[in-house]
């Protein structure tokens, strides 16, 4: 059988099928055969060698005017197509400079070409369903492992520091108190009002329908102080700067910044973790008071709309919120800073190496961080109950 | 170890889990000595020198830093050590959020109890010594890449160590600059008697600089050549010695 097509245009690969049977296949090739027309006859002549697996495939190149890179590998993978099925390939009269480039490209070793990233991993290590799980469950030992080593070294670093506070680098302190503190007052104000205002507005429809809507300054109040002033800080701090925490330490850990500190003699936990600590744990608290107290100016809000005065309301306050309740929110907020602090600063120095890896490592602080903060609001919950508080 | 020897390498294994990287090593270093510590890529020489600063722990053998080892050392022993070395990494790895003047007076700050005029005195004069005059306030993400390595120079000896790790402190320099280096290499050896134990695999600042070289290999993964660079480019029993030592430094064009 004999076919003949030409395709013409600017840069284009003119190509001329002379015969296409199982015998053989025929091709005169002419203008570019270059990285942008290649894309044009590619699969066809793919498709052509697969349909007739012929026994000899020739490409007559006699009337190439211009051959790239792109055009060569073509030409090589025709080749390696025929060779690996055992039939015969060859290309005629091709220019000699373009000839050259085919000999350097097709000179190059490719006995072991694996396909894709599995198959090349898979020269390295025999993949193994039992292997993979031993090694997965191998990996989160290892992690849980470090994660409990890290936490162990943080807290003792941190009661040797509060013992003798001259070892810890106190100068890098107001740098990051400014960044987890003032910079963040505007969205904490924003938050703790808007939080204010939803929740009162939502309980006031409730009440109303058994007339107890002078009550929503209590419920208010009470949320605020214990759960969701210092939750929702928390959240808000552990986005905001338990991620700068892990990003900055991550990218430190890969620009070997914390290996020139091994190689001072200063520990990277007092270094780096402490003032970050300290820092946090004086910040949370000023923002937990701040969200409490938007919130509580968004929740009088409505309840001045409902028809009281904001005398009734601070009345209605005083008799529901205790002090114990307010005590009990500062706690829980220092505790939170130290999970924050500690969860931020463990994944950004275990960041291992690559950008990707800083990446990584700031998703998991938060995701994290968010996951554990919301493990100790229960269980403060529960011990809040046993206590009394 | 005689007197003179100040870093000694004994019977070092050096792995990653399963996969050992190199293996029977065994070299020492005499005090005031620029030794290169050369080999093509992936041969484990960071990782060697990461082994001797105490980065990785062997998996085998001995490393000696002042006559103590820094294998089995405790912790305060460690941090005796670590005050008489200095280590420049190749990116420099400065503190980024120092400026120059604030990175090169933090060992200062942190191992001494001079008063903080001293300090500034000090590291001020050890980046002039680098040739930084002028550049104490910048941050290191103002200044380029050779001046960065300077400034990391400066950080690393301002304790006055008697030991300084250069991991590749030529790499990514321009010819200038990177001549330049050497020559405050080699100052700073012959002036303040400072053994320096340099990581590279650039042939023209071997050839200026180093007093002695060993070569590693990835295929044999140990050393495979010991000596003076001249000496073992064209003496060297080993082929890919040879090979190595000689390749393009006559800086021919490649027909």
């Amino acid at each position: 059988m004999e076919a003949t097509e030409t395709e013409i245009g600017p840069d284009s690969c003119q190509y001329n099928i002379i015969e296409s049977t199982d015998k053989l296949i025929k091709i005169q090739l002419g203008g570019e055969l270059s990285v942008h027309s290649s894309a044009s006859v590619w699969q066809k002549f793919l498709d052509l060698q697969k349909q007739y697996q012929p026994e000899q495939f020739i490409i007559d190149a006699n009337d190439i005017q211009y051959c790239d890179g792109a055009g060569v590998s073509l030409l090589i993978e025709l080749r390696e197509q025929q060779l690996n099925s055992n039939k015969q390939f060859s290309v005629l009269g091709l220019p000699q400079q373009f000839a050259d480039l085919y000999k350097i490209i097709s000179d190059l070793p490719t006995n072991t070409k694996p396909q894709n990233r599995e198959e090349q991993i898979s020269l390295i290590e025999e993949d193994n369903l039992i292997e993979n799980v031993g090694h997965a469950s191998l990996g989160f030992i290892d992690s849980l492992r470090e994660g409990i080593a890290f936490l162990g070294e943080f807290t003792y670093q941190a009661w040797l520091t509060i013992l003798k506070p001259r070892r810890m680098r106190w100068r890098d302190v107001p740098r990051i108190i400014e960044e987890v503190g003032p910079n963040a007052f505007p969205i904490i104000a924003l938050m703790g009002f808007l939080i204010g205002i939803v929740m009162s507005f939502e309980a006031a429809i409730q009440m109303e329908n058994f007339g107890a809507t002078i009550y929503v300054p209590n419920l208010v109040g009470l949320a605020l102080t214990r759960e969701l002033g210092p939750l929702m800080a928390a959240i808000l701090i552990t986005g905001r700067s338990g991620s700068a925490f892990a990003a900055e330490l991550g990218t430190m850990k890969i620009n070997q910044e914390v290996d020139a500190l091994h190689t001072m003699g200063l520990d990277p936990v007092i270094f780096l973790a402490m003032p970050r600590l300290f820092a946090v744990l004086f910040m949370t608290p000023v923002l937990y008071l701040e969200m409490v107290f938007f919130g509580l100016i968004g929740g009088a809000v409505v309840f001045h709309t409902l028809g009281y005065s904001f005398a009734i309301y601070i009345n209605q306050l005083d008799s529901a919120v205790r002090m114990t309740d307010l005590l009990g929110g500062l706690v829980k907020c220092e505790v939170f800073g130290i999970v924050i602090a500690s969860i931020g600063c463990m994944h950004g120095l275990r960041t291992r190496k690559g950008a990707r890896s800083v990446g990584l490592s700031t998703t998991q602080a938060v995701v994290n961080g968010i996951i554990l903060l919301i493990v100790m609001d229960g269980l403060f919950a529960i011990i809040y109950y046993a206590l009394g508080i | 170890m005689s007197t003179k020897e100040i870093l000694q390498v004994s019977d070092l294994t050096m792995a990653y889990g399963d996969i050992i990287i190199a293996e029977n090593i065994n070299f020492s270093v005499k005090k005031g000595e620029i030794f290169v510590i050369l080999g093509g890529s992936g041969c484990g020489k960071s990782t060697l020198m990461r082994h001797m600063i105490g980065l990785e722990k062997p998996q085998l053998g001995d490393i000696f830093l002042c006559h103590q080892s820094i294998v089995t050392a405790s912790y305060d022993e460690r941090l005796g050590i670590l005050q008489d070395i200095g280590v420049m990494f190749q990116g420099g790895a400065l503190f980024g959020s120092m400026s120059l003047l604030e990175n090169v007076s933090l060992p200062l700050e942190e191992f001494t109890d001079l008063p903080n005029n001293a300090i500034q005195r000090i590291a001020t004069d050890k980046l002039h010594m680098v040739g930084l005059q002028g550049a104490e306030h910048l941050l290191p993400a103002e200044i380029s890449g050779g001046m960065q390595k300077r400034a990391a120079i400066a950080r690393a000896m301002v304790l006055d160590p008697q030991i300084l790790f250069l991991d590749e402190p030529s790499a990514g320099l321009d010819p200038i600059t990177s001549a330049e280096l050497d020559k405050l290499i080699v100052n700073l050896a012959n002036i303040l008697g400072i053994t320096f134990i340099i990581v590279s695999h650039e042939l023209a600042s071997i050839y200026a600089i180093a007093d002695r070289v060993i070569m590693l290999d990835k295929a044999a993964k140990t050393i495979i050549a010991e000596g003076k660079p001249h000496y073992l480019r064209d003496n060297a029993d080993d082929d890919r010695v040879r090979r190595f030592l000689q390749q393009g430094v006559a800086g021919e064009r490649i027909h």
